[in-house]
């Protein structure tokens, strides 16, 4: 809803005045030293499961981003479990060796990363089922039908939700939390790139923690199509000492279909 | 030393008076010779006396003692002919006089004390009254003719987006301004998503911006009050006016009730943007709603010498949809009663009784469910006016609103899986009382102080929070039972030196106390923005206003030149944490930080006020700055309304009495943003990194809008004419907005803008029928 307004105000402009447009600008930016970015995942089904370690670059650099080898990574749970990972197959990319992601225990990231130690914790919370997924042909504001799909869940009574409504093919991602409407019966949009008959849509549910909630609705509002809002922001960091990126611990639930 | 103040003060008041057996009192009514209406700002003065004189009140009254051996006085109106009175006897005396307006072809009337320089010799500073007629000629976007935009290019006012009828003054935001249709507060004072003020011209008779160094009268908001009256209505003939536009069409009609005691004026407007739509191949744009209307009606009635009635309203709404997937009607509605009394010709009384709300609804179609939102206030207003002698004038009164805020309401419909939520309303009142002081010393020195005492009280019924360390802990308090209230004492006071007639020095010191607050999340603001009350969480935002500035006429008030500065301190400032949800949630004020703000000025205005060839240059160089925990490790940073250069250009030339043309150019700094200073991945997707809030610019915005209109006929009883006007003749794409994107096949990040406008030509055609009154049986 935050910037519907601007939405609906650039596609007036050009629907009744023609003329509102988008074109590429050259803008002088100030330039930041590359900053530690930490992903780590833990969820509820078979391991391994991995953590990315890369630097940012400049803005006006191109996308070649790299991996930082040579980091100590542990993985451990309130259980008693401690797992140190081994290099992945690319460098930068580290995977666990035994520790299995379990409902309910909280587990901890470490990553000693050029002589500083980066800690996140994380609750895994239940999961939630999907329990149906409905697909719809709708009529864009450009005109032309579009595929939507949709996820029924049945949201649990009584306890906060959060969810994390993820795509796989496209890596697409949205959040919600049930404040509004606990115990209800909810439908999430899937969002995904343009799809056709015959493609599978593999749609995934992670019931994820607050920090990791606010994590993605934060860079969501940065990064939404509806464009910045007045004054974007990072996202508040999940380690300690601050570094980039997230860890969360999660369960999922997850149906395929085949669009018909 | 504080027991000797008063003494002063009463001695100042009644030194004169202490003479006064040898003086009398002439008061009455200024008024247009032509449709009747008041004149406000109207100079009554001694006609070869300089420093005596008074200046009619916003009912278009005044009052003059004088002393027994002055018989002369003149009456000056810009744009009207003097008008001399010889008084007969020296005695007190009630008189009315009708000015005409100057016709081009007549020279003034010679007057020695000349009077049309009140903007030298009034202590008020900062405050510009508006020439609704001049206006007219300014080119617009769309033809729209539009007094938010036109006050846009005066000195210390700036846009708040392209073409948007919202507005900063000095560096304050949106929601510091407090706008008055007749006393009433209008909330949200832009239609069709801000790109045209709810004001319609014709409705609108006066406009004065005080920008922060308001006098006691006014109160509650920090940056700026623009004071808005509506026309009367003709009291002398019927009169039929209004015009068809490229946007909007206007329809108006005035007349007498009973002529010369009373009459009315309905004026009405309605877009149809939505007819475009209907032209789209698009069968999605086709089915959008895209319009507004407002009305503004005012009738008022003469009930015997002493007494008057007005009754004046506004209503208008917006209404758009997308689709039929959602929709958005919001509106403001005022209405106004107001009974003008003279209890003797020194003491003027005006009691109003005012009631005003903004409310919107977003239906959710695909959801089934309604959001309703509503702001309103009940007002109780006295306002009197005493002329002690023609030095010494008072006025004193008092305020009290009781506001009412519905948050949200969730309505949904049966079908619906959200169920309704209602929360809680919030209910405040706020009542000030005030007393201010004109007073005028050895022809040189005009002093206008006061105070204004303003309370605010946290008012049940209603559910409340805290927020101890950082939890949710609430508390209700009862019908009726008040909770925190917060007393500010809000000192006035502004002066002016007149080193001689045609040139003074002024300086001025305001605090200004502000209790309703609106949290905008996006740069420019949303009807659907919500405002909160100060509550036991949120204190009253307070700011500190000094200026001082120089201000000159010359070439026998022909032209006019102004250099102010200003600095302004405020607390209590609002911003919102990073991800904060504002929407729908009852604990908002969780997700707010307080900080500070100051901003700092130079305006210079220069005008050429008379002539074939008139107009002005204005130019602002500015900061406004914010500090707040948590941002930028709470160091200063520019706010969303810092614009370092403000450069406004209006140029008007008569060609002939039929045609004239106009041209205006605007130029301002790019409104500061937060760029990305590096970016990093996150599963494959690439993210901007973000510098400091604000640490960027915008690039600078300009413009260049030229018009034209030509009278194609007129006659005594009716006229028309054609205005055609360009907006953006040289197809400059300003930047409304900046994205940063990420071209995943070439591996590289750019960033882009969106631009609103290239060139925007629109023509409009407007006219006007007048007929008297069907005549009885000549005498």
């Amino acid at each position: 809803m935050r910037n519907i307004f601007r939405t609906i105000i650039i596609a007036s402009v050009a629907g009744v005045v023609n003329s509102a447009c988008t074109e590429k600008i050259d803008l002088k930016l100030k330039n930041s030293e590359p900053q530690v970015t930490i992903e780590g995942r833990v969820n509820d089904k078979p391991g391994p499961y991995y953590v990315a370690i890369t630097k940012s670059r400049l803005y006006t650099e191109n996308n070649a981003f790299t991996g930082i080898g040579g980091a100590q990574v542990i993985v451990s749970d309130d259980a008693g479990n401690v797992d140190t990972l081994v290099p992945g197959f690319i460098t930068g990319l580290y995977e666990t060796n035994f520790i299995q992601g379990t409902v309910g225990r909280t587990y901890k990231l470490s990553a000693t990363v050029e002589g500083t130690t980066y800690v996140s914790l994380c609750k895994m919370n239940p999961p939630v089922d999907i329990d149906t997924i409905l697909i719809t042909t709708e009529t864009g504001f450009d005109g032309k039908e579009k595929i939507e799909t949709k996820m029924q869940i049945h949201d649990p009574a009584g306890v906060p939700n959060y969810y994390h409504v993820f795509s796989v093919r496209d890596g697409y991602h949205a959040e919600h939390r049930d404040r509004l409407w606990d115990g209800k019966i909810r439908e999430f949009n899937i969002p995904h790139k343009d799809l056709v008959s015959g493609d599978t849509l593999e749609a995934e549910l992670w019931s994820v923690s607050e920090q990791v909630y606010t994590f993605f609705d934060q860079f969501d509002q940065n990064q939404n199509n509806f464009g910045a809002p007045a004054a974007p922001a990072n996202p508040d960091p999940v380690y300690t000492p601050a570094a980039l990126g997230y860890f969360s611990a999660h369960s999922i639930k997850s149906k395929t279909v085949i669009i018909p | 030393m504080r027991n000797n103040v008063l003494p002063v003060i009463l001695g100042l008041l009644f030194s004169t008076s202490l003479f006064s057996q040898s003086k009398f009192t002439i008061s009455g009514t200024i008024k247009d010779g032509k449709t009747g209406e008041e004149l406000i700002g109207a100079t009554v003065f001694l006609k070869d006396t300089t420093g005596i004189g008074a200046v009619t009140n916003g009912y278009g009254f005044f009052s003059l003692t004088i002393p027994a051996s002055k018989k002369e006085i003149a009456v000056r109106y810009v744009g009207y002919e003097d008008f001399l009175i010889t008084l007969d006897s020296a005695k007190n005396e009630s008189i009315n006089v009708s000015l005409l307006p100057a016709s081009k072809t007549l020279k003034d009337v010679e007057i020695k004390a000349t009077k049309s320089n009140e903007n030298i010799t009034t202590a008020q500073v900062s405050a510009i009254k508006l020439d609704i007629k001049q206006l007219e000629k300014i080119p617009v976007l769309f033809g729209e003719k539009d007094i938010l935009k036109t006050i846009q290019l005066l000195p210390g006012v700036q846009p708040a987006s392209e073409g948007n009828a919202g507005y900063y003054v000095r560096g304050g935001s949106n929601d510091q301004n407090l706008i008055l249709l007749d006393e009433a507060t209008v909330y949200s004072p832009a239609h069709l998503l801000g790109f045209f003020s709810v004001f319609n011209n014709d409705a609108i008779k006066d406009a004065t911006l005080y920008k922060g160094n308001m006098p006691a009268e006014y109160g509650g908001r920090l940056a700026s009050v623009l004071d808005l009256k509506m026309k009367e209505g003709n009291s002398k003939e019927y009169v039929i006016g209004g015009g068809i536009g490229l946007i909007s069409s206007r329809l108006n009609i005035e007349g007498p009730i009973v002529k010369d005691k009373g009459s009315f004026i309905i004026t009405g407007r309605r877009t149809y943007a939505d007819l475009f739509l209907k032209l789209s191949k698009n069968a999605n744009i086709k089915k959008s709603i895209l319009y507004f209307y407002d009305i503004n009606a005012k009738a008022n009635y003469r009930i015997g010498k002493r007494d008057r009635i007005f009754l004046s309203g506004y209503f208008g709404q917006d209404k758009f949809g997308l689709q039929d997937r959602f929709t958005i009607v919001y509106g403001n509605a005022t209405a106004t009663l107001r009974w003008n009394h003279i209890f003797s010709d020194k003491l003027f009384s005006n009691t109003s009784f005012i009631y005003n709300e903004f409310n919107y609804t977003i239906g959710i179609n695909v959801a089934n469910i309604d959001v309703k939102s509503q702001i309103r206030d009940f007002s109780l207003k006295e306002d009197l006016d005493y002329y002690l002698n023609s030095k010494n004038k008072l006025k004193f009164g008092f305020l009290t609103t009781f506001h009412t805020i519905v948050p949200g309401q969730v309505i949904s419909s049966d079908t619906s899986r959200i169920g309704n939520i209602t929360l809680t309303k919030n209910y405040g009142w706020e009542s000030s009382v005030y007393a201010q002081h004109e007073i005028s010393l050895w022809n040189k020195v005009n002093i206008n102080y006061g105070i204004r005492l303003s309370v605010f009280t946290q008012t049940g019924p209603g559910k409340y929070f805290k927020f101890p360390d950082g939890a949710i802990d609430t508390f209700n308090l009862k019908l009726g039972q008040f909770g925190k209230t917060y007393f500010n004492p809000e000192p006035r006071v502004s002066i002016s030196y007149n080193f001689i007639p045609s040139m003074s020095f002024k300086a001025a010191y305001s605090r200004n106390v502000q209790n309703l607050h609106q949290l905008s999340t996006t740069t420019t603001s949303a009807p659907t923005d919500r405002w909160i009350m100060t509550s036991n969480n949120t204190k009253p935002e307070i700011a500190d206003q000094v200026s001082a500035g120089y201000f000159v006429n010359f070439d026998k008030d022909m032209f006019e030149l102004s250099v102010e500065g200003y600095y302004k301190w405020m607390q209590n400032q609002i911003d919102y944490k990073n991800g904060a949800t504002l929407r729908a949630n009852e604990a908002v004020e969780s997700e707010l930080l307080y900080g500070v703000g100051r901003s700092y000025g130079a305006e210079f205005f220069f005008k050429k006020k008379e002539g074939k060839f008139t107009g002005w240059v204005s130019y602002t160089f500015s900061r406004s700055e914010r500090k707040f925990p948590t941002v930028n490790r709470e160091t200063w940073f520019a706010s969303r309304y810092d614009r370092t250069h403000d450069l406004s250009i209006v140029l008007m030339y008569d060609i002939t009495p039929r045609i004239n043309v106009s041209a205006t150019w605007v130029y301002y700094t790019g409104l500061a943003a937060t760029f990305p200073i590096g970016k990093y991945v996150l599963n494959g997707q690439i993210i901007p990194l973000y510098g400091d809030r604000n640490q960027d610019r915008f690039p600078a915005y300009h413009r260049l809008d030229i018009g034209a209109t030509f009278v194609l006929k007129k006659r005594k009883t009716w006229e028309h004419d054609l205005n055609i006007s360009i907006y953006n003749l040289y197809a400059r794409k300003n930047v409304y907005s900046i994205d940063f994107k990420t071209d995943y096949d070439k591996g590289t990040s750019y960033a882009e803008k969106t631009y609103l406008f290239r060139i925007v030509p629109s023509i409009t055609y407007n006219f006007k029928f007048s007929f008297a009154p069907i005549k009885k049986k000549a005498k």
